[in-house]
């Protein structure tokens, strides 16, 4: 009897033993897995904080690379229509010497120089614009990217940015032009001086305006790259901490 | 006794200094609440009214003073 009571004893402090032994084994699997699985997110989270570190740095180069090279562009254009317009303005001077009346000859002489300076201060406000509208679509990428890195879905983002780059390039291509362009005047007879001086004017007018519309289809094609980044579900929460 | 009263007002005293120490502190705006950068917030609502603000041009405004010289021809 007390052999049996003693194999009973024992029995019970082996499996208490055993047991005991069992959830220590078990808890420290557990709180392995929990370890490895905080190290996997951290190192996911300071994965995708790097992403969007080296996306905003190649976003920021890109975007000064874009404005200086619009404004230098713009620049070689003016340059280059320089001496054509002063050229002009010579043969524009021989044409008006069959013109008496010398206040008319002053008033295309001026808007000869009107003109040519609106065209100057329009593409040059123009660049600017469109400069403006090139930093407010590097701001709703960064947001986009910040949502991204959030695990936010933004691919109608990223569409309707593909879309305004592309509005972009080409409202860039017409100033560029349009820097280019020098307006000059046709001078038949003196009674004829209104409609010639007229045409030169109406041609840049529907030349700004063009342009205009190209700046106008950007900044809507930017539009709609915020209207899209606004229907994110709480796109302006996300935020990348840099710790 | 004047001991006394000596401690009791100079603890008045920096308690008072304390005091008014602390509401200019909070008054002031601190140089850490400034925005460290000059970068423009990239949240929806500042991107829209940039977007609206923006200055297209008037074409037609420009063309106000070359027209009065064109009909005056």
């Amino acid at each position: 009897m007390k052999h049996i009571i003693g194999g009973v004893i024992l029995a019970l402090l082996v499996a208490v033993s055993v047991s005991a032994h069992t959830e220590g084994d078990v808890q420290g699997i557990v709180k392995d897995a929990v370890q490895n699985v905080r190290k996997e997110a951290t190192q996911l989270r300071k994965e995708a904080v790097d992403q969007f570190k080296a996306k905003r740095e190649e976003a920021k180069t890109q975007l000064k690379a874009k404005t200086d090279e619009l404004k230098a562009k713009v620049q070689t254009k003016r340059e280059e229509v320089k001496s054509k317009i002063e050229a002009r303005k010579v043969e524009l001077k021989d044409k008006l010497k069959t013109v008496r009346d010398e206040k008319k000859k002053q008033i295309v002489e001026r808007v000869y120089n009107s003109v040519n300076e609106l065209n100057e201060r329009m593409t040059d406000h123009f660049t600017k614009t469109l400069n403006q509208i090139q930093e407010v679509l590097d701001r709703v990428e960064s947001r986009a990217d910040k949502a991204e890195a959030n695990g936010l879905d933004v691919a109608s983002v990223r569409t309707a940015i593909t879309a305004a780059e592309s509005a972009i390039a080409s409202a860039r291509s017409a100033v560029e032009a349009q820097a280019g362009k020098t307006y000059s005047f046709t001078v038949t007879t003196e009674e004829k001086l209104r409609s010639d001086v007229g045409t030169a004017r109406q041609a840049l007018h529907t030349d700004l305006v063009a342009v205009r519309e190209t700046i106008k289809a950007a900044r809507d094609a930017v539009k709609s790259v915020a209207v899209a980044l606004g229907q994110v579900p709480k796109v302006d929460e996300a935020e990348v901490s840099e710790d | 006794m004047n001991k006394t009263i000596l401690i009791v007002v100079g603890v008045a005293v920096l308690v008072l200094a304390g005091i008014w120490f602390w509401s200019q502190q909070s008054s002031a705006p601190s140089q850490a609440q400034q925005p460290s950068s000059q970068e423009p917030s990239d949240n929806t609502a500042s991107i829209n009214a940039d977007l609206e603000a923006l200055d297209l041009g008037d074409v037609d405004k420009e063309f106000q003073g070359i027209d009065a010289d064109v009909n005056s021809l």
